[in-house]
């Protein structure tokens, strides 16, 4: 693997809230073309790990986070949307009075103009949206919704994916888009996962389920635990978390 | 004696004769001794605890005078509706749609006032001068304003739009309107009060507001007041309604240095409703306090409010809603929300939603919360690539929405939206992102 070929660095990064630690000396490298999943017990600090990414403010954090070369830590939450992250949340925040479509209009306006291109008109932007919506089955009437206001869990899911493919982002961090997802759903938002899928992308799955990853080959499967990654492999220690859970990794690590 | 008021009781001396004769000349005077004898409210006053007038008090304000009108469209643009406009506190004609006047029941108050020098003392029984001392002080003053009387079962084809504007090229005058309505049996109408003023105009307006519904008649009625920041502005609104009416009160206090509004509603039969539906916005020095009572005093009515204030800056707004439920008023219905959202520390709000229930079979609740934005969609603004500053505006903007989406005259909806997108100042791009 190429030095330049690293999308995203994560390096002893540590981190807390109120002096409770979460993550400990975390250290991560993810490529271009590359997706990764990322496993482990509940509260073992994933979706920290991915807000801390997105620019979540309100932790303690120490380390290094390099994306595209730049210093992650010291960019806003809309400076590094700009620049083609993007997370999909585990909650995704209803927000009513503000437009579902029109948001997604000006996300991707917002990108645009950083990168020096020329915003879409409504017109345009209407004809990208009806593919992408076409591509994750989702009803026209949404368009005009407020965002994710009154949404059922699975119809948030999907919308955190109609973003992602929409704004096609360089780096995207989805943390539970699968759960509570039927499998028709789920095939659904698989496919629209997959067609993000480019030697110039790197997608990070957060999830609990290895049936996703049945419809997404990922490169790499990392187990978080107590905030640190206790175990890292391919596509088959997602089988063995599967048959075993993670007592075993916990028991080996005591051995050990 | 305050310079305020000492500039009042000269400007009484000095204003033009009664339309209407000595009976009119004799309810003016009865109604400035009344004044005089309550006064400016002072810190004692219970219904004034949080809003004081000092600033205004060391104020001179003269008598509206005649001037050079300097434009013509003020106001609400491309609205549909009868216009009755003044300027600087008097009557334009030029500005105005006389020829609708006859056909829907409509006069000045000052020809009204000829054809019936009773009308004085107004369409209600007159509140207490000692709590309501500018009503009073409206009385004192009566000369410009409008009424509007509708027959039973008449509908009026077109919204009544009232305007008062203030120019900059005017004089710090105060001006007292009056407005009354009576609505027959039956009918349905629109009425659009607007308090207007152009940018550092700093006069003082004292408007009064009486409504009276006979039985299923309906009133939609706009309070819009936009005053500028500088001006002092006091509203007082009287209603009645009898059995089956149906009363919507839209009041948007979004201008004023210092704006006051004393809202009171008499429900006074079966089946009688209103809805309150109230927004404040204030941002620099402003102080806005809207005071609102609900006589619940027949069986089987309903009333619902729900006010709603956005603070910035170092501004303060009072909220007092109170709703009484009488001992007769069973099956009365009454909910009254209060929702505050405050944008910076210096900014501060009183609010004091009050039920006072003496029936048993009822249904009630009130409630009031005083919130900042919502930071976990803020978050989720920013990551989606919307920079801070746009994503405040457009969350405060989202709090107001519920209230302005119930204004249900689009070309008004769109015109407060605007207001609303021009004073946050972050709004301007991302208007297209809201859901109007
Ligand atoms: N704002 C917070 N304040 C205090 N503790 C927090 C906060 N956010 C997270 N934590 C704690 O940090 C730990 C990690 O939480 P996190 O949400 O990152 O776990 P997770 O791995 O995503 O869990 P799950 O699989 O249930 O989604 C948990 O113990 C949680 O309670
Ligand atoms: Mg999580």
């Amino acid at each position: 693997m190429s030095k330049n070929n690293i999308l995203l660095s994560i390096n002893k990064l540590s981190v807390s809230i109120d002096d409770k630690p979460i993550l400990r000396d975390l250290s991560l490298q993810v490529a271009a073309g590359e997706v990764h999943a990322i496993m482990g017990p509940n509260g073992s600090g994933k979706s920290t790990l991915a807000q801390v990414l997105a620019g979540r403010e309100g932790y303690e954090v120490s380390g290094e986070v390099s994306y595209l070369g730049e210093d992650l830590l010291d960019l806003s939450p809309e400076e590094r949307a700009w620049r083609g992250l993007f997370l999909a949340f585990q909650y995704p925040v209803e927000i009513p009075g503000v437009n579902n479509v029109y948001l997604l209009k000006a996300a991707l306006n917002a990108q645009r103009k950083y990168r020096g291109e020329a915003p879409l008109d409504a017109f345009e932007f209407l004809t990208v949206i009806q593919e992408k919506m076409k591509l994750m089955q989702i009803d026209e009437s949404f368009l005009n919704r407020s965002v994710n206001a009154g949404f059922s869990g699975c119809e948030k899911k999907r919308n955190e994916i109609l973003q992602m493919v929409v704004l096609e982002p360089r780096l995207a961090v989805l943390d539970e888009t699968d759960s509570g997802l039927d499998i028709d759903a789920m095939k659904i938002v698989a496919n629209g996962v997959n067609t993000m899928r480019d030697p110039e992308r790197a997608i990070v799955l957060v999830t609990h389920y290895q049936r996703l990853l049945d419809y997404i080959k990922p490169d790499k499967v990392h187990v978080l635990a107590d905030g640190q990654i206790v175990r890292s492999g391919g596509p088959e220690l997602a089988l063995k978390l599967e048959e075993k859970g993670y007592d075993w990794l916990r028991q080996e690590a005591v051995s050990a | 004696m305050s310079a305020m008021i000492q500039s009042l009781q000269d400007n009484f001396s000095r204003q033009p004769v009664a339309p209407g004769g000595d009976y009119v000349h004799q309810v003016r005077e009865k109604a400035m001794k009344e004044f005089l004898n309550t006064g400016l409210p002072g810190p004692r006053d219970e219904y004034w605890k949080y809003t004081r007038l000092r600033i205004f008090a060391k104020r001179t304000f003269g008598l509206p005078q005649e001037n050079a009108i300097t434009g013509s469209d003020f106001g609400i643009k491309n609205l549909d509706a009868i216009r009755i406009v003044f300027v600087d506190g008097l009557y334009s004609p030029a500005l105005s749609d006389e020829s609708a006047f006859a056909e829907n029941g409509i006069r000045l108050l000052a020809d009204a006032l000829r054809d019936d020098s009773g009308l004085a003392g107004g369409l209600l029984p007159q509140p207490d001068p000692a709590i309501h001392q500018f009503a009073a002080l409206n009385r004192a003053f009566q000369d410009q304003g409008v009424v509007l009387e509708l027959a039973a079962e008449r509908e009026l084809p077109r919204p009544l739009y009232l305007l008062f504007h203030s120019q900059k090229t005017g004089q710090d005058t105060a001006s007292h309107p009056r407005i009354l309505i009576r609505s027959g049996a039956g009918s349905k109408a629109s009425v659009i009060e607007h308090y207007n003023g152009e940018e550092k105009t700093a006069g003082f307006c004292n408007a009064l507001t009486e409504i009276d519904l006979a039985s299923g008649a309906q009133l939609t009625h706009y309070r819009i007041q936009t005053e500028s920041d500088t001006a002092f502005h006091v509203g007082s609104l009287f209603a009645r309604q009898a059995e089956d009416s149906r009363l919507v009160s839209h009041n948007l206090s979004l201008g004023g240095r210092l704006a006051r509004t004393n809202m009171q509603f008499e429900l006074m039969g079966r089946g009688a409703e209103l809805v309150l539906n109230g927004l404040y916005l204030v941002s620099g020095k402003q102080h806005i306090d809207n005071h609102t009572l609900v006589n619940h005093r027949k069986p089987g009515a309903s009333s619902f409010q729900d006010y709603r204030g956005i603070l910035n800056d170092k501004a303060r707004a009072v909220f007092c809603g109170k709703a009484v439920v009488h001992p007769d008023a069973q099956q009365t219905v009454a909910t009254q929300s209060n929702r505050n959202l405050l944008l910076s520390h210096g900014a501060e709000i009183d609010t004091q939603p009050v039920l006072e229930i003496y029936a048993d079979d009822v249904q009630c609740s009130h409630g009031a919360t005083v919130g900042q934005l919502d930071t976990n969609a803020l978050f989720y603004l920013k990551t989606r690539g919307v920079p801070e500053d746009e994503a405040r505006s457009l969350l405060t903007f989202a709090f107001a929405e519920d209230v302005v989406l119930r204004l249900e005259n689009q070309t008004l909806r769109n015109a407060i939206t605007e207001h609303l997108i021009g004073r946050l100042p972050e709004m301007k791009n991302t208007d297209e992102l809201v859901t109007t």
